[in-house]
């Protein structure tokens, strides 16, 4: 079967992240889709250390450097600054963890998106601050154990629940916004698609599974990936100029498999797991709502 | 030229990250303090998740050691690139000595093609050895410190008992551990020679990380909230406090980033808790502005700020002391601060604790400024000195007729009201404002509050420098020569000053632990020496500059900026160069 993956590579080997990496993965499918006219804008994370050190370098497009919170910003500037000079056909990216976005640079995520820069948002999303040494962040699920949230004698786990960007995004009203994960590449980068022909500010959350934060075999990323879906913890949706698609097309399987696949939630009991089924369940049918909800575009 | 001592070891693992450097290392000086010996360590690692070039070296000895130490004794190479980095004279490990002739570098037997040269080899099968025991290529690293173990001529059981105590609950890995090292350790006696150490073993001690100790010194200071954003090397006291909230009765929260961290640390401190933040120098700029409001509104405030290579990102894994304009300028306008340089691990520990009350005494900000290599390394403690005394400062009654929030006073300080106490009804401005806290933001119309409100506040740092313990010194008595030192370079400083010393030169140190205000008494100390020095792991001398102005003197600049700490040898040498003992040493 013919794949409607692009062939062309503007990530080459010489990373430096770890083995099994979402994130890296994440960024060669949105470069695939994107093609070779991108510029990159990356925070503090993962990303900032995977392109590569001396002598290597593994992106085949421009990156910059921006400071933690300051993604949206960076992007905004980058935009304005290449539409002046008439370069209006270049992809602008933000890549930003979920660290980057979830937590300290909501804010100036919230003002890009707002201002209608003609811009991609990417937030590769490994669940944590996978780069410092496995903190928690607010897009950590609940029940997973971090080093801010450790279960030794004491079980700290996450108590809190998974603070879900893309759907502050939707409330916010962005013109494009979605989920992906690296299991179904197809999927993301159809989207990526779907976001270029938007003309404004996109939002794309990508679950990037992280062996090294979640503590499973490096060889397991895709299979987690894919379970997330399935258990339905990480929903695929589309959100398009105010329309509102959730992917319903894969088999369920229960919360436990992906829960099980884990050690980052090893430490859970069959309340705990019962306590994610649940959310899951709900979060499910709001979900089923927000498709008769956002049926048509609100603007003024 | 490094002595070797009798009653010292150096111990160095070196491998790529990922290769279980670090653990192999922690325990080593885990080892040595259980032994009875007194240790400290250093990480040498990059901003890299996996691979890159890593190595922890660990320096043990009866007597005190203060610093990572000249020489090395043992080479433990995990891969081939270990075995020839280390040996080779022509590589600068930001100061670190190669192996020498009398060193052994301990290595897998399938690591055969390096370059030969004058130190011994003790090809091992660590691989083999380690196979019969498990599938995981980790355990090789326990075989190769079991023949480190065997050279040094520790006992093995107090190595066996820390491999138990690291592997804890898992106890059937332990033992797995214990069996290999246990064959690694046999294999090195029989067929090699042990370097001949000769210990005298004293009671135990306990491993502490200066992280560590900042986190312990405020939990001894009444520490009841930390909340603070990960960065590196501030990291390691964010962790302990969280492992150990519930036993500490610390409550720890990580919140969406540094902005959230300081002021919610001002919010408890307002309501009447003891609470502290922490940061590196980029989390540290975004705290900026809140500085200040601590400062103004006279909510007190305890900062851990550890500094690492900048600007920018930097080098995010290496040690550097450039922070100090940052935390000597943060904020708009003059308020008083207070900012303390531990030196190293037990300073970390009692000056933190001294924070504590310091800033609730003077009701405004107080910084415990270390750095990459004081935070994040190990050194051995036998115990701390847990008396102390919590002092709440001057605090309102309920229901003080006129009550004044910011009273004018001598001392500057004036009686703090909390949150839920009945009466004392006030506001805590960040605008300008009267004794009672109403804003006077329109100097216009009352030029004289603002004017006795300035004075007041700036007026506690005097009341401050009173209370000042004298700046502590190093060798100074007859000295010619003084050095500048601040924070961790401490330790590198006073055994340069010993080499020199014992070469005749009259040489010594000031401490600068209290870093702002400044100590009077300095001038005193460097008055009539022929020169001064000033050691900073930075590139202008930001401490040195100020004191320069403050004291009028010319301190002469030795720094270093490669993002490593010092080392005694070279320091010393320098020394001897700038003033002339010495020809000019010609290096890269």
């Amino acid at each position: 079967m013919p794949t409607s993956i692009p062939k062309q590579e503007l990530m080459a080997p010489g990373h430096t992240a770890c083995h099994g990496c979402g994130a890296t993965l994440a960024m060669r499918y949105v470069l695939k889709a994107l093609g070779e006219k991108t510029v990159v804008s990356v925070p503090a994370s993962c990303w900032a250390v995977i392109p590569g050190a001396m002598p290597f370098r593994t992106l085949d497009v421009p990156m910059v450097y921006t400071p933690f919170a300051a993604t949206g910003a960076s992007i905004s500037g980058l935009r304005e600054g290449l539409d002046i000079q008439g370069k209006t056909d270049y992809n602008v990216v933000g890549f930003a963890g979920d660290g980057g976005t979830a937590d300290i640079g909501l804010q100036g995520l919230s003002g890009a998106m707002e201002r209608g820069h003609n811009v991609f948002y990417i937030m590769y999303d490994n669940e944590g601050y996978m780069n410092t040494g496995v903190q928690r962040s607010g897009s950590t699920p609940y029940g997973a154990r971090t080093t801010t949230t450790p279960v030794g004698k004491e079980r700290d786990f996450k108590k809190e629940n998974k603070k879900i960007v893309a759907d502050m995004m939707i409330a916010q009203n962005v013109p494009y916004v979605a989920t992906a994960t690296v299991a179904y590449p197809e999927d993301l980068i159809k989207k990526i698609e779907h976001a270029k022909a938007v003309n404004g500010p996109k939002f794309i959350q990508i679950l990037a599974p992280c062996p090294t934060g979640w503590y499973y075999p490096p060889e397991k990323t895709i299979e987690i990936s894919r379970l997330a879906v399935q258990s339905r913890m990480f929903p695929l949706y589309e959100f398009v100029e105010g329309r509102f698609y959730l992917n319903k097309s894969f088999k369920p399987v229960d919360v436990s498999e992906y829960v099980k696949a884990q050690d980052r939630f090893k430490h859970l009991n069959e309340d705990e797991i019962e306590n994610l089924r649940r959310y899951v369940e709900e979060r499910w049918n709001q979900l089923l709502e927000w498709e008769k909800l956002y049926s048509s575009p609100i603007k003024a | 030229m490094t002595i070797m001592r009798q009653n010292e070891v150096i111990i160095r693992v070196a491998g790529a990250a990922g290769d279980g450097v670090q653990s192999a290392g922690e325990i080593l000086i885990r080892t040595f303090a259980r032994s009875g010996l007194y240790a400290t360590s250093y990480n040498y690692y990059q901003d890299i998740i996996r691979g890159g070039e890593s190595w922890y070296q660990v320096r043990a000895s009866d007597v005190k050691v203060k610093n990572q130490g000249d020489g090395l004794d043992i080479l433990i190479a995990l891969n081939q690139d270990g075995v020839e980095r280390h040996t080779n004279p022509d590589i600068n490990e930001g100061g670190a000595s190669p192996l020498g002739k009398d060193g052994i570098v301990i290595f897998d037997n399938s690591i055969k093609n390096y370059t030969k040269r004058d130190t011994n080899y003790c090809s091992m099968p660590l691989a083999d050895i380690a196979a019969k025991y498990s599938k995981n290529t980790l355990l090789k690293n326990t075989v190769g410190l079991g023949a480190a173990i065997a050279a040094t001529g520790i006992d093995f059981n107090i190595f066996a008992d820390v491999i138990r105590d690291q592997f804890g609950k898992k106890g059937e890995i332990a033992e797995l551990n214990v069996k290999a090292a246990k064959e690694g350790y046999d294999y090195y006696l029989a067929n090699f020679k042990p370097l001949g150490k000769k210990f005298k073993f004293g009671k135990k001690k306990y491993t502490i990380s200066g992280g560590m100790a900042v986190a312990l010194g405020a939990v001894a200071g009444g520490l009841k909230m930390y909340v603070a954003y990960p960065m590196t090397p501030a990291s390691s006291a964010l962790h302990f406090l969280a492992q150990h909230a519930k036993k500490y009765g610390v409550f720890v929260k990580i919140p969406e980033d540094e902005i959230s961290a300081i002021n919610t640390t001002i919010g408890a401190n307002y309501a009447g808790i003891r609470a502290m933040t922490g940061s590196s120098g980029g989390g540290f700029a975004l705290m900026t502005e809140a500085v200040g409001l601590s400062g103004m509104t006279e909510v007190p405030l305890v900062i851990y700020e550890a500094q690492r290579t900048g600007p920018s990102t930097g080098l995010p894994t290496k040690t550097e002391q450039g922070d100090l304009n940052q935390v000597l300028g943060a904020s708009q306008g003059d308020f008083p601060r207070i900012v303390f340089a531990p030196g190293d691990i037990e300073e970390s520990f009692y000056l933190t604790r001294e924070a504590m009350n310091i800033a609730e005494k003077y009701q405004t900000p107080v910084f415990i400024m270390s750095d990459l290599y004081l935070a994040e390394h190990y050194d051995t403690i036998d115990s701390f000195d847990l008396n102390f005394t919590i002092d709440h400062g001057l605090r309102a009654k309920d229901n003080e007729p006129d009550y004044k929030r910011y009273l004018i006073t001598e001392t500057g300080i004036s009686p703090r009201a909390i949150p839920g106490q009945p009466g004392n009804m006030h506001n805590e401005d960040s605008d300008e404002h009267n004794e009672y806290g109403d804003v006077v933001s329109d100097a216009v119309t009352n030029p004289q509050d603002r004017i006795r409100m300035m004075q007041k506040r700036m007026r506690k740092l005097d009341t401050y420098i009173e209370e000042m313990k004298p700046t502590p010194t190093y060798r100074i008595q007859d000295a010619d020569y003084v050095i500048i030192q601040w924070g961790s370079t401490k330790g590198a400083v006073e055994e340069a000053i010993d080499i020199l010393r014992s070469k005749g030169i009259k040489i010594g140190a000031i401490e600068v632990k209290n870093v702002f205000p400044l100590n009077p008494d300095i001038g005193t100390l460097l008055k009539n020496r022929k020169k001064i020095f000033a050691v900073e792991n930075n590139y202008s001398g930001q401490l040195s500059k100020y004191i320069a102005a403050q004291f009028l003197v010319k301190p002469e600049l030795i720094t270093k900026y490669d993002g490593e700490a010092f080392y005694p040898n070279a320091l010393a040498e320098e020394i001897e160069v700038r003033i002339g003992k010495k020809n000019e040493v010609i290096r890269e």
